[in-house]
């Protein structure tokens, strides 16, 4: 009886161990299809707001558009962000932020969040060089 | 125990095997997908430094272009000069002539390259770029300036697992001219017409003189050369002196800093130089230490 009770114990530890470390496995491996989920989704708003700030109007790139109008205080041109966004962003599920100027697309039914930052080059001013150009995708 | 049954052990030792084999297929199952899942995360890493590099090599025309207008403004408002400390001056603006001693800027495009890398430089730094080590070709035409930044080195981007380079040549056409501009104020200089309005202007009695000197100067002015009369000294018996700032601009306004003004705005690129002339030495040369 004893040597049967000892090991129903090895039993019971083998067990135990055993779906302690099959759940880490799992664990483990969830948190890493999210991560690579989350970088997937990351490189394509980055990819969006490089095409975003590459793309052009009147044959001027809307980086320098930005970059201009915010040094000299100017007020950027909703319409001509919005229609641009819009475009790359099917879902219009964003928030686009410059220096003080924001703009969000009409969707406002968002959930997951993913954010893609770029340095945007100022007309010269040594101590505001450059600024943060930052979009949102839901 | 029964009898005929299996015997606990047994029991135990196929429940172990059964658990054994279910984790070891488990774990073959969960490292070849780990092993996936890790390089699809580097693919990711690999693919973010691309788009930085994509964006950096998109953001470099407009890097140069605030750098070649910035340095333009600063090179001709320091009179031609990188470091206007070189010669005697004021406030940063050089004198180029004090009385018979000419001090006119040699090595224009050296001057002009140190400024210009100074500002791309400043460029990189703030966008965490490393930039190697351009040779710059400026091709002057009808139209400006033609910039060509060549290198043997290729732009590199490093991040943890990866490595990428790429060709780092660029160049852009630019329609402001400060080699033009900085000619222009040379050949003034070499004309000497304000030696000559200021000699021209005696004769008259001696309250009379300082206007006469600001109107025979005021006469040289043409499109775009100005001339501010800011100091005549004269002795009432012949013997006359005066400073004069000399100011050439060009027509089209860019987006640049000013170092006195300390903001950025839309600024005409100006040469600007001063001359100490006439014909006794009754001007004393008052000088500052440029700090830009």
């Amino acid at each position: 009886m004893k040597g049967a009770a000892i090991l129903v114990w090895a039993l019971l530890i083998f067990t135990f161990l055993s779906v302690f470390m099959l759940t880490t496995v799992f664990v483990y491996r969830y948190r890493i299809t999210v991560e690579v989920n989350y970088q997937y989704n990351y490189n394509n708003v980055q990819l969006a707001l490089l095409s975003f700030l590459s793309s052009t109007h009147d044959g001027e790139q809307m980086s320098k558009i930005l970059a201009d109008n915010i040094v000299m205080n100017k007020p950027i041109d909703v319409m001509i962000v919005e229609e641009r966004l819009d475009k790359i962003i099917d879902n219009k599920c964003y928030t686009l932020n410059v220096s003080d100027f924001s703009i969000a697309g009409s969707n406002i039914d968002c959930t997951k969040k993913y954010t893609a930052t770029y340095k945007l080059p100022y007309p010269y001013n040594p101590r505001n060089i450059t600024g943060d150009v930052t979009l949102v995708v839901g | 125990m029964k009898k005929g049954g299996l015997p606990a052990i047994a029991i135990a030792a196929i429940v172990m095997v059964a658990i054994t084999l279910v984790w070891g297929i488990v774990i073959h199952w969960a490292i070849g997908e780990n092993e996936s899942v890790v390089r699809s995360v580097r693919e990711r890493e690999i693919i973010k430094l691309i788009n930085d590099m994509e964006w950096n090599k998109r953001v470099m025309p407009q890097v140069l272009e605030h750098s070649f207008y910035q340095a333009s403004y600063s090179l001709a408002s320091k009179g031609g000069y990188f470091n206007s400390n070189e010669v005697p001056s004021l406030d940063c603006v050089p004198y180029w002539k004090i009385y018979d001693k000419i001090y006119l800027p040699e090595n224009i495009e050296e001057n002009f390259n140190k400024t210009f890398i100074k500002y791309l430089n400043d460029y990189a730094n703030a966008l965490r770029l490393s930039l190697p080590r351009y040779n710059i070709n400026y091709q002057e035409n009808d139209n400006g300036i033609f910039v060509t930044l060549t290198s043997d080195e290729n732009l590199e981007m490093e991040r943890g697992i990866a490595k990428i380079e790429d060709e780092s040549d660029f160049s852009g056409q630019f329609d402001t001219n400060v080699f033009k501009l900085i000619e222009k104020g040379k050949s003034f200089i070499n004309d000497d017409k304000v030696s000559f309005a200021v000699k021209n202007s005696l004769g008259v009695s001696c309250e009379e003189i300082r206007d006469k000197i600001k109107n025979e100067v005021k006469q040289l002015e043409s499109e775009g050369i100005e001339f501010d009369v800011e100091d005549v000294q004269t002795d009432c018996g012949g013997q006359v002196a005066a400073k004069i700032l000399v100011k050439i601009t060009d027509i089209t306004k860019y987006t640049v800093y000013d170092y006195i003004e300390n903001t950025t705005n839309l600024r005409n690129i100006q040469l600007k130089f001063y001359i100490i002339t006439g014909n006794s030495e009754l001007i004393n040369v008052e000088t500052t230490v440029c700090k830009n």
